[in-house]
Formats: structure tokens, sequence, C-alpha cells
């Protein structure tokens, strides 16, 4: 359980073991008893990085799970703009080239792809699940492609 | 703004069926626990699975308001008006309930005295078992969703004050009887 996303994936089994036990309630109660738990270290959190100042919580964030912790608790001193940025840039070797348009009010993150090496259902799967895990507040990830080119043939004659 | 894994608990929880954990509104529907006669928060599905008769552990509350024409209140031996009427279980004791400090005072109701009350209004016999009350002004009655009642008495319970409840429980009760009149 190294990651937060482990974690979190433990923690759902478990109460869905409880909501799925004699009384249902009990999950709720797992519920905050988590809420409780996560609240107070991520507090605990804010105030290190507080105390740090901005430089030293990058520093912080070379540490992955350190980094993803500060992710769970919006605590990461690099905004969402500049975390897409350059998970998206990491990507370009596997996906070519790739665009952010843009975060909207919605938390819907809009992207673009040239399309160059193709954008199927599983290199777009690769590119939400690079952008969610840099910027977990993302409600959607949308990325466009350009229409296929047209094939412009001339008439003989 | 809330998201995948841990983040989920770092913010306030959202309204949620207490049977399958399904995202609701803020207005939604109950099931009542027949072991300890507590409510949980209830989606549309899961309020439908439990509303056939026998379903079980729960049981859905019904949503209906009825009117039930005149009804003596003191001829049942209940101490305080108003007050709710409940039957617990099919055909067994029926208990009444009134508004105190602790939200509401219990005392069961004589069986006697309510079939007399019941043979001359015989739509106190319409509220179905454990889920639906009747209300008691004292000289009325009125047919309520049980939920309905628990969210009064925590309303008066939140609001007690001296030794009669003071004027916001007076106003309290005034309110859930106007409401009433306009839902039936
Ligand atoms: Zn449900």
């Amino acid at each position: 359980m190294t990651t937060p996303d482990a974690a979190a994936a433990r923690v759902e089994v478990l109460i869905e073991q409880l909501r799925a036990g004699p009384d249902p309630r009990s999950a709720l109660v797992a519920d905050e008893l988590v809420r409780c738990l996560v609240q107070l270290y991520g507090e605990g959190l804010r105030r290190v990085v507080e105390r740090l100042g901005p430089e030293g919580a990058t520093a912080l964030c070379d540490d992955p799970l350190v980094e993803s912790l500060l992710l769970v608790h919006d605590l990461h001193p690099a905004g969402p703009r500049e975390r897409i940025t350059r998970a998206l840039e990491r990507l370009r070797p596997r996906v070519g080239e790739l665009d952010l348009l843009g975060i909207g009010d919605d938390g819907v993150v809009r992207l673009r792809a040239a399309g160059s090496r193709g954008c199927g259902s599983a290199q777009r799967s690769l590119i939400e699940s690079a952008v969610r895990r840099v910027a977990p507040e993302a409600v959607r990830v949308e990325v466009e492609t350009p229409p296929p080119l047209l094939q412009v043939t001339r008439r003989p004659g | 703004m809330s998201g995948p894994g841990l983040r989920r608990f770092t913010v306030a929880p959202v309204p949620r069926c207490e049977l399958c954990a399904t995202v609701i509104g803020e207005e939604h529907r109950h099931v009542l626990a027949l072991a300890d006669r507590s409510l949980l928060c209830a989606c549309h599905p899961c309020h439908l699975l439990f509303q056939a008769p026998g379903a079980g552990r729960f049981r859905a509350v019904p949503d209906r308001y009825l009117a039930l024409g005149p009804a003596d209140g003191e001829a049942l031996g209940v101490p305080v008006t108003p007050a709710f009427v409940v039957a617990h279980g099919e055909g067994e004791r029926l208990v009444a309930s009134c508004p105190s400090p602790a939200g509401t005072t219990e005392c069961e109701v004589d069986g006697a005295a309510w079939d007399r009350l019941a043979a001359a209004n015989p739509l106190l016999r319409e509220p179905v078992a454990d889920v639906e009350a009747i209300y008691l002004t004292g000289r009325e009655a009125f047919l309520v969703p049980v939920d309905a009642c628990y969210a009064l008495a925590g309303a008066v319970r939140s609001r007690w004050q001296g030794g009669d409840g003071g004027p916001a429980v007076r106003h309290l009760l005034d309110a859930f009887l106007h409401d009433l009149r306009s839902r039936v």
C-alpha cells in the first residue's frame, strides 16, 4: 500500500464489505472514520507545506509518494495547468503532439492531439490516466482529434 | 473539488443511499430498519425494493398524507397532544409519541380505547404498520409518513426550552400542522 490510490482501493473494498454485511450503515460509519483521519493528516501536511514555502514544497515533490499525497490534499505547489503541461511533455514521445486547450471552471480538461500517430481508445486512456494522475481535480478529460484529411483528387478531364 | 481515490475523504460527505451508496439529492426517500426503528436514507431503486410487504429487514416509508377527520385524542389516554400513533408490527401494539425535550416521549396506547375510536372513525385503520403514523392534534387526525414524524421530533428536541418547549416549539408545531393541511 505504497500509493494513495492503492490505499484508497483497499479502503473502498473494506467499506463495500461492511455495506454487504448485516447493517449497511456501518459502511457510513467507516466512511466517516476514514474522513476523520484523512482530514487530520491533510491538515498536518498543509501546515508542513506552509512552513516549507514554495521552494521546499517543490523539493518535496521529488518523492512520488509525497507528491501524490500533496495532490490528494490540493497542496501541490504547481497549479493544474503547469502539472498537466509537464505530463503532456513526457507523453509526447509515445503519443505525438499534444496541446492543453484549457481547463474549464467545470473541471473539464480539454486537450488536442495532433493525431499523427492516431488516437485510438488505448491512446486516449493513456492520455487520460496520465492527466488524472497529475490533476486528480479534473472532472473529465476530453481529447480532441482533427478530422481525417480529405483526399482531394482531381477529376481527369 | 473532489475526485478519485482518497480525495473523496477530504471533503464533506455528499448524501448517499445508506443501502447501496449511490449519491442521492438532499430531497430523498427513507426506509425504516425494523430492528431498531431507525431511518435510512434511500435512493429510488432501493426504496422500490422495500415497498413489497414482508421485504425483510427494511420497509419503505410511503409519502402519502391524508386527513382522517375527527378523532378525540384525549379518549385514548394519550397524555399530551399533539401525538403520533404508530402500530409497531401488524396488529400488534400501538405506541404514541409526544413532543418532549428528548425529541419524543413514548407511551403505549390502550387497545380497547383505540378500538372504540376506530369504530367511530374507520379511517384510523388506514396507516401501514411501522411506516405510517397518525398525527393527533387533539380534535383531528392525519395520516403522515413516519420520516416526517422523526424530522419533527428532531426539530423539537433542538429547540425545546423550559418546561413546555417555549414559543419556538409552539411555532414548529403550528408550522407542521399548516404544512399537513396543505398536503392533504
Ligand atoms: Zn440505494
